[in-house]
């Protein structure tokens, strides 16, 4: 926990190690189906009680699935906190699955997959690139599950998740705001302290072959064309990973990065540029996105030049390069603590994923120290073997 | 220049904020797009006595851990700049000479066009983004705030450089440009920011130019954009608000919040708790200098929209004739009043605030009285509100989706007779 009394406002976050990597083929979607299902009744509270309970202390409540974990965050003023943990603690011991409200919210889900996922170009070539990456590791799941594995997902499945899932050795309390740690720990011995443990499945031993070159062309109903280019990445506790940032930023961040100067100012084929490493437990994807300015510029036009830049990178290198993206990285860790629900996820990120709840400063730490040699080395080591999705605008005519 | 200040020690950060009280709004009718392109260029670097073009002035900007942002809105400009703290005056002089000495050449103009074009195209991907284009054109068609900050691809292609320079020196004089800091900043420290900048600020308080009233529509109408390809219809439907100075605003946020501001409003519980339709329902209340938009919002399954649509428009017509219960109301007080502490909760979000009564001339006390004015909410002034501001029978209706799938059976439900059909690359 972070006390905080700048003040009289707490946010309480329940952190989850589990997320669509943890779930088997034909049973997509449902860490993030599940997600939703844990606003329901519980033996104690009616449906949409924890909602209403919530609200009218004047606080708001949500939830987030992704890979690695889930987590449920609640914002509301100090004086609300007994409620948020009794709340917390039922739904994490007491929900009621029941089959109407279940079938409301699988249609909700689908909903939500058509509006993210299905109607939107960027997303539906994003899941596309990961299922072309990943043979065999979890990560080849789209978070919001496949439809038909959607539509198939019982309340049995549901209850059994629930049961392995949901319990106190697999879950991690953080509190952040106007809370006094002793009041906090007499809360949670009240509320939790009858909770027994799961007996949690041995983590998925889904080691993903090393990578090699894919190629996909996705002809979608969209303007401009894009280029998704995914490396692999390294695992977030791998000691090369804070180098492969810098590199990315280095690559991606602003209009100062290598690719941006490249692709949107001299050759003058993309608008945009974008680079993510995965933050993530295992090694995953390291994605970098381009598109199109114009309606005549291809994916192959976008790749030329990118592969170019990616073949230079020790001629770019250099040591001012390296500090601006060191500063640019250290602002961007800071921006995310403004908030007590940006600091709440930096705690409960870090304990789950990284097993270490204070990593942020050491993360810095961590950019700061990295060296012209590292940043090769992080080009060397995994800007390889790419899986490539080019994205063509689809004949309007056949769509 | 007296700037507003917001201090806080959490985080070794500094915002600054400068806005100038005017915006899209304002611009010549065929140079749609020239604010953003004005903002465009602030972020392409500086001329004067230390010239920089777009790459040196963002590398010396990210050496600072230092990072611009340009936002146009139809009332506004602002350009915000966060610094790690220490290298906060640095920033500020580079903000300053960016800001005294543009980047106004024939390049940078080209340039910036090019960019703010191809911005144009990449929106047509945003299904949501072209259901508020659209709905906004329609509802407020004939007046500026119809139009939107973007711009259009003809009054982007037309702007010269004599142009610029006049929509700068309009904009730079109308009002008084507000300095606000936020973060881990001193008041003197942040007087001394704010009068860097004010040295390099053209002075200038002309009055800012007023803009019509913003009138309601008669009768129902219904605009399909045109799009294919989609699984599902985003739909908007949208009628007037009220200005943020009139003394029934807060009663109709409250009803406007009961209808489709939470989780349990009426509206989500009946699109998407009880009927899984869409997942997102909700209903907003925009605030501007004129009177704005209220707005109701779902996105369901090509199957789904005429239904969903039907109910969404028999609810709202249930709101405004029949109002809300005094349970309602005594739960959204709470809801609006607890929540409050997290618009006031950290420095950023006290500065826009502020910001925000600069901008739109409220009382120097309006957001500290906010919880007086909720308190004094009761049913009936939530319902004289929502008769009297609310129309459920004079409004637009949007919707993004395959015209020739869902525009008769979604004109069916909206009981409109001949709905508008245009093409989403329009």
């Amino acid at each position: 926990m972070a006390p905080d009394h700048a003040a009289p406002v707490v946010c309480v976050q329940t952190w989850f190690a589990v997320g669509s990597r943890h779930e088997r083929p034909g049973k997509t979607g449902i860490a993030h189906l599940f997600e939703h299902l844990m606003f329901g009744a519980t033996e104690n509270q009616a449906f949409g009680a924890f909602d209403r309970r919530i609200e009218e202390a004047g606080g708001d409540t949500n939830g987030a699935t992704w890979l690695d974990w889930t987590y449920y965050t609640n914002d509301v003023p100090a004086a609300a906190l007994p409620l948020v943990l009794e709340l917390e603690a039922d739904r994490l011991q007491n929900l009621v699955l029941e089959p109407e409200p279940v079938e409301r919210e699988r249609e909700v889900v689908l909903n939500e997959r058509r509006e993210t996922v299905e109607d939107d170009v960027d997303e539906l070539a994003s899941e596309h690139l990961y299922l072309e990456a990943f043979r065999v590791h979890g990560y080849r799941h789209p978070t919001i599950g496949f439809t038909e594995d959607v539509e198939g997902l019982t309340i049995a499945d549901c209850q059994a998740f629930y049961r392995t899932y949901y319990a106190p050795n697999n879950a991690t309390l953080v509190v952040v705001g106007d809370a006094d740690p002793e009041t906090v720990a007499e809360l949670v011995a009240r509320h939790y302290g009858e909770m027994v443990a799961s007996e949690l499945p041995d983590a998925p031993q889904d080691l993903e072959p090393p990578p090699e070159e894919r190629r996909l062309q996705l002809d979608l109903p969209t303007d401009l064309s894009r280029l998704v280019v995914g490396f692999r990445a390294p695992a977030a506790v791998d000691p090369g990973h804070p180098a492969a940032v810098v590199l990315n930023e280095l690559l991606c961040g602003g209009r100062a990065s290598w690719l941006h100067r490249s692709l949107v100012e001299e050759a003058g084929v993309a608008q945009g540029v974008g680079g993510d490493v995965g933050f993530f437990a295992d090694p995953s994807l390291w994605e970098l996105t381009v598109l199109a300015q114009r309606e005549d510029v291809g994916p192959d036009q976008l790749e030329a030049p990118l592969r170019e830049v990616l073949g230079k990178i020790p001629d770019h290198v250099d040591e001012a390069a390296l500090s601006r993206a060191k500063a640019r990285l250290e602002l961007r860790a800071l921006q995310d603590l403004w908030s007590g629900e940006g600091r709440a996820e930096q705690l409960g990120f870090g304990a789950v994923v990284l097993d270490d709840p204070g990593w942020l400063p050491e993360r810095i730490e961590a950019y700061r120290a990295v060296s012209v040699s590292d940043v090769c080395r992080a080009a060397e080591r995994h800007l390889r073997a790419s899986t490539t999705v080019e994205v063509w605008p689809s004949d309007e005519d056949e769509a | 220049m007296i700037p507003l200040v917001e201090t806080s020690r959490a985080v070794p950060l500094v915002l600054v904020s400068v806005t100038f009280p005017c915006g899209a709004a304002i611009e010549p009718t065929h140079r749609q797009g020239i604010t953003r392109t004005l903002a465009e260029l602030f972020r392409r670097g500086c001329l004067g006595p230390e010239p920089r073009d777009e790459a040196a002035m963002a590398t010396a900007l990210d050496a600072l851990g230092a990072e611009l942002r340009a936002t146009v809105g139809l009332s506004h400009v602002t350009l915000t700049l966060e610094v790690l703290r220490r290298n906060l005056e640095p920033a500020v002089e580079a903000l300053g000479s960016i800001l005294s000495h543009p980047r106004f050449t024939e390049s940078d103009l080209r340039r910036a066009v090019e960019q703010l074009t191809a911005d144009l195209l990449a929106y047509r991907d945003d299904d949501h983004e072209l259901c508020r284009r659209a709905l906004r054109a329609h509802l407020f068609e004939g007046h500026p705030h119809g139009r939107h900050p973007m711009g259009t691809a003809e009054g982007l292609a037309a702007i010269t450089l004599d142009d610029l320079h006049a929509h700068h020196r309009r904009l730079m004089r109308a009002g008084q440009v507000i300095v606000g800091l936020a973060g881990d900043v001193d008041e003197p420290t942040a007087a001394r920011m704010a009068a860097i900048l004010e040295e390099r600020l053209e002075g200038g308080n002309d009055s800012i130019p007023a803009l019509p009233a913003t009138r309601a529509p008669l009768g129902r109408h219904l605009v399909v954009v045109d799009k294919l390809g989609r699984a599902q219809v985003q739909l908007a439907i949208g009628t007037l608000g009220t200005h943020p100075l009139d003394t029934d605003h807060t009663a109709l946020e409250v009803g406007v919040t009961i209808f489709g501001g939470s989780h349990t409003s009426v509206l989500t519980q009946a699109i998407r708790v009880s009927k899984g339709w869409s997942y997102d329902a909700s209903a907003t209340l925009s605030i501007s200098r004129v009177r704005e938009m209220m707005a109701l919002w779902a996105a369901p399954s090509v199957e789904d929209a005429p239904a969903c649509l039907k109910e969404m428009l028999g609810l709202f017509s249930r709101l405004v004739h029949e109002g809300v219960s005094p349970a309602q109301v005594d739960f959204t007080r709470r809801y609006l009043g607890g929540s409050w502490a997290f618009e006031t909760d950290t420095a950023d979000k006290r500065l826009f605030l502020a910001v925000d009564r600069a901008l739109f001339g409220f009382p120097h006390d309006h957001h500290a009285r906010y919880l007086e004015r909720l308190e004094r909410v009761t049913a009936e002034s939530v319902n004289e509100a929502l008769r009297r501001r609310l129309s459920s029978d004079d409004l637009w209706v949007a919707a993004v989706g395959e015209a020739e799938q869902v525009a008769t059976s979604l004109a069916a439900a909206a009981g409109v007779a001949r709905p508008v059909v245009a093409p989403y690359d329009g």
